[in-house]
């Protein structure tokens, strides 16, 4: 392995993806360098150490030492992996984009550059990319640290956290590597059944790495085998925490051996991960014959629910987006990873059950949160998604209105069936009266179309058509603003509920406060996607009337 | 609408940032004439493409398709225009039928129309058979075809074809060719831009020769040979004599050493 190589792809790689996601231009132009992202980071840094010292000076000058100290200890112990799964979450929203096509034509497959060479750099790009999780977890762990007297665990958290984002780095390189493995294996197939099938081991290799990167996993892991060295082996990815926990016990000797056996894991996943790329990384594309039949134009379900053929036309090139694209599928993902990360650790605990009150509500919680998230995420990255394609719809006659029309159908049928699922699932396994059954549809129903039209008028104005390594297919103004906008709206169509829930008005007869949540959670629901509707068509207007240059 | 021209544009100007791509262009296409855009790379013939279709704003100027003000009336406009970009991006992970029958919809083309067309089309550029295919899977060729076809579903009255030659096997370039003359006879007018002057001078009717965003000379070839003062040269000739990238001899010396 050449260290310069791997040090100037490293540079290469980072200038690549600073440069093709930033929108910066003019004076502002020396943030498109990697220096930037060192001056952000010790901005972070700095700002996250004063504001924990400050917290810490509050829980010093009350009677709240020990819970500070609690507090501290635990961020120290936690911090390696929780960063571990932070890169490795952001490397699968944001670094698996490349297409198929794109990835097998990719320069770097020309240039005379070892597999090491290349893992080595790619992840230190990934690595660096994301740095400033890095810069805010470990800023405010030594503000703690400081206040609490415990400045030489910060130092081994700070080693852990470093060899834990590596590894984090180094995983992302394995799910590109068995990305394309799942789809050249299965593109040398042809039929419909093999696009879904590639589908769903997309998404089952997408939810497996996140499972075991999850950290409210791990930590419930951690907690389960606490003080068991033994156990601990056999989860490796804890290890980092471990040896914290182990120096923070004063127990050295299991410190160093937690320690070794994380360097001994950074080292492997990187081995594994060169030899991966080596045997995997080029997917050759080759034809897939996707039918036999001859072509046989017919008007589907589709123009049944009132789609005009341009609408329909639109809807199905979607859902063939959704179901044949590699780089969608993790957005697929989303749900069963929000709901999976959320339940299993409750499932881990008796009060988890949905058999119990506590665990009914949290299921319904997390099912919702999965729902809505899904449903904003999609509807957000839809107009991105059609990438350099894009040109085929802007030399269409296709009107604004249209075009909203059938985005938002598009993610309403979409995620319709999976809250459909949801629901059944909740009402069977948690034995729900008939009436929290039907609001909790209700409820679906609402924050899909509500979600939906707020997750296109943000995608509509802030597309990403750039297909990059890191295609965002919204920019992340749109993405940001959408996420805070549409935790707003589902806190809002869900409130006439939570007030029925929490408060249990009893001046008030049950049944009638029921009917007055469920028609004013519709009517916010009716209120939101009107106003939404309209600032789609008049951001379809201008987004239509030219070119993205 | 009824109009003297197919395209009328009138000192068109479009900058990016401090680029001029282009500059105080104006031009008329005749209803039924093939026009050929000439000019060396970036002199702003896709630049100038891409406004004849609204999918560009321009900084100045005015350009009406058969009567219809381009930033006016960007939608009636797209629905008389074919268009076939330099490097179609199309939707990889649809079939090559999947994406002509979208294309076809967003047309709002009849299912009859729609079958007869497409068959018709994938049979005389020789894609049946391979229509199932997914368009990832397509050589360059084979993408411009389905490009090709897309533009001609909807029986445009004018056609912006942006290198459309580019990756043709020559069978599939003689059949655009012969199309784009047999359309010319039925009204069809023809925007082309190429940089195979022998193409250009054997189908274009005029043509109009483009550097740094600006026209340089337009008119048939044998006009442009008259006022040129060169009679007899080749289109290639003048095509060096105008743009001034004439002498190469001194560039490909130093490039053989």
């Amino acid at each position: 392995m050449n260290l310069k190589t791997t040090y100037q792809l490293t540079k290469v790689l980072t200038y690549s993806q600073l440069r093709a996601t930033s929108r910066i231009r003019g004076r502002l132009d020396f943030l498109r360098r990697p220096s930037a992202i060192l001056l952000i980071d010790t901005v972070a840094f700095v700002g996250a150490f004063l504001v924990a010292q400050k917290l810490a000076s509050i829980f010093t000058t009350t009677t709240l030492t020990s819970m500070g100290s609690s507090l501290a200890v635990q961020v120290m112990v936690d911090l390696p992996i929780f960063l571990m799964f932070l890169v490795m979450l952001s490397g699968l929203l944001w670094e698996l984009s490349y297409s198929f096509s794109f990835t097998s034509t990719d320069m770097i497959n020309h240039l005379p550059i070892t597999a090491t060479e290349y893992v080595l750099a790619s992840s230190a790009s990934v690595a660096f990319s994301y740095s400033v999780y890095v810069a805010v977890g470990l800023g405010g762990a030594l503000g703690l640290a400081l206040q609490f007297g415990l400045i030489y665990a910060w130092v081994m958290t700070v080693l852990m956290s470093l060899v834990g984002v590596l590894i984090g780095a180094l995983g992302i390189e394995a799910l590109r590597a068995f990305t394309n493995r799942a789809s050249s294996l299965l593109y040398k197939r042809s039929g419909r059944a093999v696009m879904i099938l590639r589908l769903v081991v997309l998404i089952a290799v997408f939810v497996f790495f996140q499972l075991i990167f999850n950290p409210t996993i791990m930590l419930s892991l951690l907690g389960s085998i606490a003080g068991s060295v033994q156990g601990a082996l056999y989860f490796p990815l804890v290890w980092p925490s471990l040896a914290v926990a182990s120096f923070l016990q004063d127990n050295l000797l299991s410190a160093s051996l937690y320690a070794f056996l994380t360097f001994l894991l950074g080292g492997f996943f990187f081995l594994a991960c060169a030899r991966l790329r080596q045997a995997y990384w080029m997917p050759m594309p080759v034809s897939v014959k996707l039918s036999t039949a001859t072509y046989e134009p017919r008007a589907g379900f589709l123009s049944r629910l009132g789609l005009n053929p341009a609408e329909s036309a639109i809807v199905k090139k979607d859902f063939r987006s959704l179901s044949r694209r590699r780089e969608m599928a993790r957005f697929l993902a989303i749900p069963i990873l929000i709901v999976a990360s959320m339940l299993i650790p409750s499932l881990m605990s008796t009060q988890g059950s949905p058999a119990s009150s506590a665990g009914i509500m949290f299921w319904f919680f997390s099912l919702t949160f999965g729902v809505t998230f899904f449903a904003l995420f999609t509807s957000m990255i839809s107009v991105g998604q059609e990438g350099s394609a894009v040109w085929n719809l802007y030399s269409s006659p296709l009107l604004p209105r249209e075009f909203v029309r059938a985005k938002v159908s598009a993610n309403i049928i979409l995620s319709l069936p999976i809250a459909i699922a949801f629901w059944v699932g909740i009402t069977l396994l948690g034995h729900t009266s008939f009436k929290a059954s039907l609001a909790f549809l209700l409820v679906l129903a609402a924050l899909i179309l509500a979600e939906s039209f707020v997750g296109l008028m943000l995608g509509v104005k802030y597309p990403d058509f750039g297909e990059t390594i890191r295609s965002r297919f919204i920019r992340l103004t749109g993405m940001l603003t959408g996420m805070l906008l549409g935790m707003a709206i589902a806190g809002a169509i869900l409130a006439p509920y939570g007030l029925y829930v929490l408060f249990k008005l009893q001046w008030l007869d049950r049944n009638i406060y029921f009917a007055v949540a469920c028609f004013t959670s519709l009517i916010l629901t009716a209120l939101i996607s009107a106003i939404a509707y309209r600032a789609c068509v008049s951001s379809t207007k201008k987004l239509l009337a030219g070119l993205p240059v | 609408m009824n109009s003297s021209h197919a395209v009328e544009i009138e000192s068109v100007v479009k900058c990016f940032g401090d680029t001029r791509a282009v500059y105080e262009v104006s031009l008329n296409v005749d209803h039924g004439e093939v026009f050929g855009l000439l000019g060396p790379n970036g002199s702003g013939k896709s630049t100038l493409m891409k406004l004849m279709l609204g999918l560009l704003k321009p900084d100045g100027g005015s350009i009406t398709v058969e009567g219809f003000d381009v930033q006016r009336n960007p939608i009636d406009v797209r629905r008389i225009v074919g268009y076939v970009p330099e490097s179609p991006r199309l939707y990889e992970f649809l079939t090559c039928i999947e994406y002509l029958d979208f294309v076809a919809d967003l047309y709002k083309l009849t299912a009859q129309t729609k079958k007869e067309r497409i068959t018709e089309f994938l049979r005389a550029f020789e894609l049946e058979g391979r229509e199932n295919e997914m368009l990832s899977g397509y050589s360059q060729g084979m993408r411009q075809k389905a490009a090709i076809i897309a533009a001609l579903l909807h029986k445009p009255k004018l056609l912006i074809l942006d290198e459309p030659l580019n990756g043709l096997d020559p069978r599939s370039a003689k059949i655009l060719k012969d199309l784009i003359h047999k359309l010319a006879d039925e009204g069809v007018s023809t925007v082309f831009s190429t940089h195979v002057l022998e193409i250009a001078e054997a189908i274009c009717s005029r043509v109009a020769i483009m550097h740094d965003g600006r026209v340089l000379a337009q008119g048939s070839v044998a006009e442009l040979r008259s006022k040129a003062g060169m009679p007899g040269s080749t289109l290639e000739e003048l095509f060096l004599k105008l743009t001034g990238t004439g002498d190469v001899r001194e560039i490909v010396e130093a490039l053989a050493r």
